[in-house]
């Protein structure tokens, strides 16, 4: 059999319901429908933020890194992160993902903070897409010299 | 005997059942969604019906056309065949499935569908762009070797996706009997659970019965909520994000390792897989979780 009849079974086939066959016009329905649906999925569900406390930070962690003992905290003023060390070297850190928390774990030395600005630190993640997360604390320099 | 586009004809039900299950989840408080983490799901859908055409139709194309040039038998296209083709596939989709999330090749891929924090109707949406080129070919070529008809493996994985749709949700709790052979949102809330005794678990595309059948199977704790996303949860609504992240990991550990082994250990090892286990493996982090509980 010719290599095209399957070609036919796989192809673009957006056709079959409200779709036109061609890519672009249904490219952009798809593209109204999704923009339908997160508007309504926002209008439904309007608290859209998570800021970081330190209760939701602790109970996040717990469930991350459970053996993760946090002993000095220090959290950013607008709820956008929280660093914790446990007084042995490794340092935890805790940002906001959407309505979530996201937890990044560092062992003794690993972590790298910017403490160029006396009340902000900025920690590089170990993720591979390299981000960095901002803490503005008073003192926060201080704090990550003495404790991070 | 034709084989229609089952996901085509799906795809207005699907966001009409989104719409719907918005407004049950905060109707009824089971449930959440979040704006971004929807549109980023949605939009990694969208992505991954346009994705095949960057050559990974064609070279399915090529390799089922080449495969059933080979076939051992020709198996008519009956709808007995078509049942017994479901079932085969459904087997096979387990087997894809595990392997997806034990091996990190196959993960890089799948890791896309698991990176949302949430549980609901558009998770089933947030689909990979890799997957087709970069490995799930491999488990379906057999089937086309087997002498079942091209279109029909295709047509019956797409009834299999299809299926499991309606099971990212949490506003069906249970189902009786159905429990026992049927893949439900149950089951699968367990699957996209990061909750130490939840992780690799049910990878079950339509019957669960393979998960109980080769040990798998961990059913849903009312104790204990599922929490749901992956390990290091990304904080990112980034498509190309999403897509791309654990290939750019793999690239990097890559670049650093230091023996063949840690390039097989990177390549095809468990996901969290390090030389000097610095980061966690699932096998790692339950065992953390029973050390911490003993």
């Amino acid at each position: 059999m010719a290599t095209g009849v399957y070609y036919y079974d796989l192809g673009w086939k957006w056709s079959a319901v409200l779709m036109t066959g061609n890519l672009l016009i249904d490219s952009v329905i798809s593209l109204a429908a999704i923009g339908l649906m997160v508007l309504v999925a926002r209008i439904f569900f309007p608290d859209q933020s998570s800021g970081v406390t330190m209760d939701r930070s602790i109970e996040r962690l717990a469930f991350d890194e459970p053996d993760f003992v946090a002993v000095h905290w220090i959290i950013d003023k607008a709820g956008r992160a929280a660093l914790a060390t446990d007084g042995n070297g490794r340092v935890a850190l805790i940002f906001r993902s959407g309505s979530q928390l996201g937890t990044r774990c560092f062992e003794p030395g690993t972590v790298q903070i910017d403490t160029a600005n006396t009340n902000q630190i900025m920690v590089q993640t170990n993720d591979a897409i390299g981000r960095s997360i901002e803490i503005h604390a008073d003192g926060a320099a201080d704090w990550a010299r003495k404790h991070a | 005997m034709s084989f229609p586009d089952v996901i085509a004809f799906a795809v207005p039900a699907f966001a009409v059942l989104v719409l719907a299950e918005i407004v049950a989840a905060k109707i009824s408080g089971r449930g959440r969604f979040h704006a971004g983490d929807s549109a980023a799901s949605l939009l990694m859908g969208f992505g991954s019906e346009i994705a095949p055409l960057f050559g990974g139709a064609a070279l399915v194309g090529v390799v089922f056309a080449s495969a059933y040039e080979f076939r051992l038998t020709t198996i008519p296209n009956t709808l007995i065949a078509v049942i017994i083709c479901f079932l085969i596939d459904d087997f096979r989709y387990y087997w894809w499935h595990r392997i997806s999330h034990e091996c990190r090749w196959f993960w890089a891929s799948h890791v896309v569908h698991h990176s949302s924090q949430h549980y609901n109707l558009t998770t089933a949406l947030r689909q990979t762009w890799t997957g087709q080129v970069l490995g799930q070919i491999i488990f379906k070529t057999p089937l086309v070797l087997l002498g079942f008809h091209p279109a029909m493996v295709l047509f019956v994985g797409a009834v299999n996706l299809l299926y499991q749709f309606w099971i990212h949700t949490e506003l069906i709790r249970r189902l009786g009997p159905l429990e026992w052979v049927l893949n439900t949102p149950s089951h699968h809330r367990v699957h996209h659970a990061t909750n130490a005794k939840y992780l690799d678990a049910n990878y079950a595309g339509t019957l669960i019965v393979w998960d109980r059948i080769f040990g798998t199977f961990v059913g849903e704790d009312d104790a204990e909520r599922p929490r749901y996303g992956i390990i290091k949860n990304l904080a990112s609504y980034n498509p190309l994000v999403i897509s791309f992240h654990e290939w750019v990991g793999m690239a990097r550990d890559l670049m650093g390792a230091k023996t063949w082994g840690e390039v097989k250990g990177f390549l095809f090892g468990p996901p969290g897989w390090t030389p000097d286990g610095s980061r966690m493996t699932s096998a790692m982090i339950k065992e953390r979780a029973k050390r911490l509980n003993s």
